[in-house]
Order: C-alpha cells, then sequence, then structure tokens
C-alpha cells in the first residue's frame, strides 16, 4: 500500500465507513470498487500498518467475509467487507466530532440553548432506543447476531406509530417527581412534533450510513456497519444505560451510604 | 396473431405440483363420498403461474444478493416484464395466499404396526413476509421446492454432492454449469449463514447441537466436496473439454466463453475449501460451549426507565454515553497535521534564531548508536565526574562548565545531557548518583549553540551496602 493509496483509502472510510467489494442490494459507490481492491491485494503487514495508523487516530478497520452473512461471492471482485469503528480504549482524534448527534438532531429555532440541547439529547436517546427495538427486540435477535442484519427492518410509519404510543404510555403513567419528571416535560411537550423528531432522526442515521434503504418507499434495514458496531457495544456502552434492578435492600444500603433518605418505592409501604 | 403452442413438455415445476397433488387431495378428502377431486377453473392455471413465476424471481434476487427480505416492489418489476396483464392486486393476493400457513396432518410409524399422528403448520408457507412491511422471502420450503423442481428430468444434481459436477462436465452438459456453479454458491454462502447465527447465538442450541452430532460427518463430506471440485476444476482446464466446449458452443447459443466456466468453477472450489476450514473452526468453537451470554437487550424497558424516579439519568452522562453510541462526524473547515494524534510540529517553535541539536540520533549503521555514543563518553569521563561529585554536590550547569572533559573530535559537553536521564551508567560499588530537581535554570553558550533549561542537582550517595 503506497502513501496514495492509503490517502484515499482514509478518505473513503471517513466518508462511507464501510467498504464491500460485493455489496447487497446496492451498486458500488465511486472509488468503492478501488477500494476494496487495494485493501483485498494488500498483505497482512501492510494492513497491519494500516491499522496502526488508524489506532493512532481512535479507529480500527474491520474486515468480515461476505459469506459469512450468506452474500454469494461473484467472480471478479472481493467478497469482504470493511468497517471504520472506534477502537475501544483509544483517544478518538480531535478532528473528530463524537458529539456531532448532537448538533445534527438539534431544532436551531429559538429557546433556551440548554434547554434545547438537552431536549435534544432525551429525544435522540429514546429515538435511537427505539430504532433498535425494531432491529433487535421486535424480531428477536441478540445483538451478537451480526449476520441477520438485513432481516432488522424499520418503516418510518411504524416508526413513528412505536414512538406515539411509548409518548403515550408515558403519559398515561402520569407526570414522576424530581428529575425524572423534567425529561418526563421534555417529552409529553413534545408529543406533537413525534413525526418531525422521528423523520429527522432518520434521515440523520441513513446519512450517517447506520441503515440503508431496503427497497420500499420510507423502509429501511439496518445496515452492516451499524450491527457491528452494536455487537461489540452491546457489551460496554448499552450496559450503562440499563436500569438498574431496584430491589428495596439496595436502595436503602445506597441511601445509607449516601446518607440520604431513601427515596422508597410505594410497594415497601405496603 | 399466431398464439405460442403450449409445448408438450410441462415445466418441470408444474409436474412436481401435478405429482403432489393427489396426496394433497386425499389428505383433503373426508373419505365418505368416493374419491375427492376438486373442481378447478381456468383462473388457476394463471395463479399458478405467477406463484411459480414469483418463486422464481425471488430465486434470482436470492443467486444475487443471498436470502434477504427483498420490497414486493422490486419483484413486481420484473415480473410484470414477463407477465404484461398482472397486476399489484393478482401479485398480492398470490403472495398473502403464499405466505399462509394451513395443516398438514401426518402419521408416523411407531414400529409395533401402529401410526403416531402428528400436524405441521410452519412447514407448509411458501414465502416468508416480514410482519407490518411489505417484504418478503423464500422460505427453506420454497427452497425445497425449488432445488428439486430445477434437478429436471435428470435428477442429477443434488446441493453439495459435486461428484454431479464432475459429470456434468464430462457429459458435456456446458449449458447446466454455469448456473449449477451459482446454485451451489448459494448454497455454500446459506450454509455459511447457518454457521454465522449457529456461532453468533448461542441459545440456538438445536442447530449446534445437530451441527457438532453430525459434525465428523459433514467435516468429512465438505472435505470430500472439496476434493471432487478440485477435480471438476482440473477438468474443466483440459485440453479435451476444452475441444468439447468448442463443439458445443458451435451449435448453441451460449454468449459465454471456456473461461467464464473455469472462473465459475474456481469460485465454487475456494468457497467449497473456505466453508470446509470454517466448519472445522466451527466444531472447534462450539464444542468448547458456549452456555451463558447471549442475552438479548430490553430497549424497551430502558426508554421507561428514563422517566422513571430511581432510574433517570442526566442530560451529560446521557450525552457522554451516547457521544461513545451515536455515528461521528468531522470537524470541518480545519485540519492539521498536528492534529494527528503522536505527532508534535516543532517548526512552530521556531523564531529567528536556528537552534540546531549539537547530537542527534543517526540511521548510518557504521556510525556508532546513540547509547554507544554516551557509553563511551561516560567511560572515558567517568572518573573525572566522579571525583567532582565525591567533593561535593553540583549543579548540571556547573558539570557541563567543567573543562577537563575528554571528548572526541565530534564531541561536546553536550553528549553529557545523556546523564541527566541515566544517571545510574555512573553507579559503581558502594554509592550510587542521584538526580534532584531544583527549580533552578541555566542558560549557557556551548560551541555558539544556546542551550536551556531545567537545572538539576546531582550527588553521590554512599550506601552502606
Amino acid at each position: 500500500m503506497n502513501p496514495t493509496e492509503i490517502g484515499l483509502l482514509f478518505a473513503y472510510l471517513l466518508r462511507w465507513r464501510e467498504i464491500a467489494g460485493n455489496p447487497p442490494g446496492r451498486k458500488l459507490r465511486d472509488g468503492e470498487r478501488e477500494a476494496a481492491r487495494t485493501l483485498s491485494n494488500c498483505n497482512s503487514s501492510a494492513l497491519n500498518d494500516f491499522e496502526e495508523f488508524l489506532n493512532a487516530q481512535g479507529f480500527s478497520l474491520i474486515e468480515r467475509g461476505g459469506i459469512e452473512f450468506g452474500i454469494p461471492p461473484k467472480p471478479g471482485v472481493p467478497n469482504v467487507i470493511w468497517v471504520l469503528s472506534r477502537k475501544r480504549g483509544e483517544e478518538i482524534a480531535p478532528y473528530v466530532d463524537n458529539r456531532w448527534y448532537v448538533e445534527a438532531m438539534r431544532d436551531g429555532r429559538g429557546g433556551d440553548k440548554d434547554a434545547k440541547k438537552h431536549e435534544t439529547i432525551f429525544w435522540t436517546a429514546r429515538l435511537w432506543l427505539t430504532l433498535q427495538w425494531f432491529f433487535y427486540e421486535k424480531v428477536d435477535r441478540l445483538p451478537s447476531e451480526v449476520s441477520r442484519y438485513r432481516e432488522a427492518l424499520v418503516s418510518r410509519r411504524l416508526f413513528v406509530e412505536e414512538l406515539s404510543a411509548g409518548i403515550e404510555k408515558m403519559g398515561n403513567a402520569g407526570r414522576p417527581d424530581g428529575e425524572a419528571g423534567l425529561i418526563w416535560d421534555h417529552f409529553w411537550k413534545d408529543q406533537s412534533k413525534i413525526s418531525t423528531w422521528a423523520s429527522r432522526f432518520l434521515n440523520v442515521m441513513e446519512q450517517a450510513g447506520m441503515m440503508e434503504p431496503s427497497g420500499n418507499k420510507e423502509e429501511w434495514h439496518q445496515s452492516v456497519l451499524a450491527a457491528i458496531e452494536m455487537a461489540d457495544n452491546a457489551s460496554h456502552e448499552i450496559s450503562y444505560l440499563l436500569p438498574p434492578k431496584t430491589s428495596v435492600a439496595s436502595l436503602e444500603t445506597a441511601a445509607l451510604l449516601l446518607g440520604e433518605n431513601p427515596a422508597m418505592p410505594d410497594s415497601a409501604h405496603l | 396473431m399466431s398464439r405460442p403452442s403450449v409445448s408438450s413438455e410441462i415445466p418441470s415445476e408444474v409436474r412436481l405440483v401435478a405429482a403432489v397433488s393427489r396426496l394433497v387431495d386425499l389428505h383433503q378428502s373426508r373419505g365418505e363420498s368416493g374419491v375427492y377431486v376438486p373442481e378447478t377453473q381456468e383462473r388457476a392455471g394463471y395463479l399458478l403461474t405467477v406463484a411459480l413465476l414469483l418463486l422464481d424471481t425471488l430465486r434470482e434476487l436470492e443467486m444475487d444478493r443471498g436470502p434477504c427480505f427483498v420490497a414486493i416492489s422490486e419483484v413486481f418489476e420484473p415480473l410484470k416484464k414477463r407477465i404484461l396483464a398482472m397486476t399489484v392486486d393478482e401479485l398480492d393476493f398470490v403472495i398473502d395466499s403464499l405466505a399462509h400457513e394451513r395443516e398438514i396432518r401426518y402419521g408416523v410409524e411407531d414400529e409395533q404396526g401402529g401410526l403416531v399422528l402428528g400436524l405441521t403448520r410452519e412447514s407448509t408457507p411458501l414465502i416468508n413476509k416480514a410482519r407490518g412491511f411489505s417484504q418478503i422471502q423464500l422460505s427453506e420450503n420454497a427452497r425445497l421446492l425449488l432445488r428439486v423442481a430445477a434437478m429436471k428430468d435428470s435428477w442429477l444434481y443434488s446441493d453439495i454432492d459435486a461428484e454431479k459436477l464432475v459429470k456434468a462436465i464430462e457429459r458435456g452438459q456446458f449449458s447446466d454449469i454455469a448456473r449449477f456453479c451459482k446454485l451451489m454458491i448459494l448454497d455454500i454462502a446459506s450454509k455459511n449463514k447457518q454457521l454465522s447465527s449457529a456461532l453468533e447465538r448461542p441459545t440456538l442450541a438445536e442447530l449446534r447441537d445437530l451441527l457438532i452430532q453430525d459434525g465428523a460427518g459433514i467435516a468429512q463430506a465438505l472435505r470430500d466436496a472439496a476434493e471432487v471440485v478440485k477435480r471438476a476444476c482440473l477438468l474443466i482446464f483440459d485440453g479435451q473439454t476444452r475441444l468439447a466446449f468448442e463443439q458445443w458452443k458451435a451449435g448453441s447459443s451460449a454468449a459465454y466463453s471456456m473461461g467464464n466456466l473455469q472462473t465459475e468453477i474456481e469460485l465454487v472450489m475456494q468457497n467449497v475449501e473456505a466453508l470446509s476450514r470454517r466448519f472445522v473452526l466451527f466444531l472447534d468453537t462450539a464444542q468448547r460451549a458456549r452456555t451463558t451470554g447471549g442475552e438479548g437487550i430490553p430497549f424497551l424497558s430502558i426508554i421507561q426507565a428514563m422517566t422513571a424516579p430511581a432510574a433517570a439519568m442526566d442530560a451529560e452522562r446521557l450525552e457522554a454515553l451516547f457521544a461513545g453510541l451515536m455515528p461521528w462526524g468531522l470537524r470541518p473547515g480545519f485540519f492539521h497535521p498536528s492534529l494527528l494524534v503522536g505527532r508534535v510540529d516543532f517548526s512552530s517553535l521556531e523564531e529567528t534564531e536556528t537552534i540546531c541539536p549539537a547530537s542527534t540520533f543517526t540511521l548510518e549503521p557504521q556510525r556508532s548508536a546513540p547509547q554507544g555514543r554516551l557509553m563511551d563518553f561516560l567511560l572515558r569521563n567517568r572518573a573525572l565526574v566522579l571525583g567532582l561529585l565525591r567533593a561535593r554536590p553540583a549543579l548540571l550547569s556547573e558539570l557541563l562548565a567543567q573543562t577537563g572533559f575528554v571528548l572526541q573530535a565530534d564531541e561536546s559537553v553536550c553528549d553529557f545531557f545523556g546523564i541527566y536521564s541515566t544517571p545510574e551508567h555512573l553507579d559503581g560499588e558502594g554509592f550510587r548518583i542521584v538526580i534532584g530537581i531544583t527549580g533552578a535554570r541555566f542558560d549557557m553558550d556551548i560551541e555558539g549553540n544556546r542551550f536551556s533549561g531545567s537545572d538539576p542537582l546531582m550527588f553521590l550517595l554512599e550506601s552502606d551496602e
């Protein structure tokens, strides 16, 4: 791999994050054929060098055989998929903006800047989790099942329906006290704008290559990139999102340790 | 306009349908009012054809992309080209009909002259629909149907039974080879995907157990298949085969050359070998039983917990967590090499005067390495330095100011700088050199170059041992 090829590959990966020699269901993008050929012609030491180059910037290149996902090989093109992912434990390069999503999802019109930002974060979290529900829980798929990524479907209509149902259920449960109440307000206030939020989010996800059009209008399937990332994230970031197993004893212990008056759940008084 | 005559040869799929039709009718009859033969309408032939062409189109798409869901609109277009009069509603009806389950009752002998009766539903639909989406794919059932139908009258080919590929070449059935290779490749791809599923989902115990149980047999079959395909590969590159192909091509309208067939068979060979290797790896991994792990993530409960009193997260924490989950963007507008981690551009420190390092790395192999150079310098001047330090502790600048160093041609007192970081080189019997940071700074001129830095204190520590 000469410096020109490294430059071209790097630029391609920064833009698309995925190179497939034999992409199923879509056409090759500009420069993808050459990028795939360069990578498949590399020997392992050149690949290691390239990986080190990427590692230094907080990235890692993941290689998967298309045949593992049931993609039939074709003569003359490498049946391999390469994906640019974050390198766990490495600092991401300063020119990469990992809070980009806040900017991309933000509704720039009016309002207090901080409040707007919080609102964006809570909504994005809800939208993202709902999307993952479509991709995994709904079709009884584990995050480790990368190869089923083309079965993970979502449509704008069903997405909005699911969100509305969720918000309605939340509303019926009533506004909680404290911090949670503020988050509740953010959602409740915008219940008429669910469709707008959903559209913006789905656009951002498609632009970022986390899902691909599946042939019908406003319908997508998960991208292989998103599936590979999720398999890795499931045991890391996601575990911090999981709600605590609320046993009364652990709440009491925590309260004692913190020297607070435990906020006991209702059942504890019964 | 003359209507194309219906050929005397019935399409192979129809023959299959006809073959099982009596069984289905029997299955359906009550057995009270004689033999049951349902009446058919002319439209039945039309619907059956749409159904078979639909399956065929889906198979074509599968050969291109592998087994996966396909949008109905994508199927409609190519079908419409084949049957001009077809409407969306008709297609929808056919799809719904093929995707519907029905009951099939059956019995299995119990080896004591009796029957164990059973009932199946799941194995009847030919098409799987993604619930809530207009996406469809072939069911395993339909794949079986198509595979059997593709065997035509010769019943020559079976899935991985590569022996038949050799036979096809030997008998000069060149028109079948390309399609057969594609089918074999699709079969290999499907098997690979099955292996992935079994590996990715530890709870898919049934499939794993099945594969492990027959592991030795499957591995052997795959190795054999690889061997046979190798034989086919040798055969297709043979001069005799080439002659036979030329002869055959002269009498047919095939648009491909020998090279195309050779490439196809080579591709099959590579992939059969890869599958064979992967299967051995799979056995190895799967047998080290992974019983833990593989839990789904309750996304809906996470959403609910967002507004639950005990579990609500603050915005900062969520933002930080999602920074690792959401796609990133690039900071637009500027890029500079100094932003690359692990690289610093010292030229920006440069002002008017140029500071040249007095001693530096050298990549010329015949020259002594920097480490050797420091050691040489030390060996020559160790006694001198120790003599000074025995008298009293000294600052680095004081040591540098001593003029008594024995220097080689290309050396200067700057070579002594190395000792600052590796004082242990001066250590000896019963004493060691210790460096202490003083906070003082030095600024001196050595052979026309200006040096400045912190000025550590060096002293000699007698040890008791």
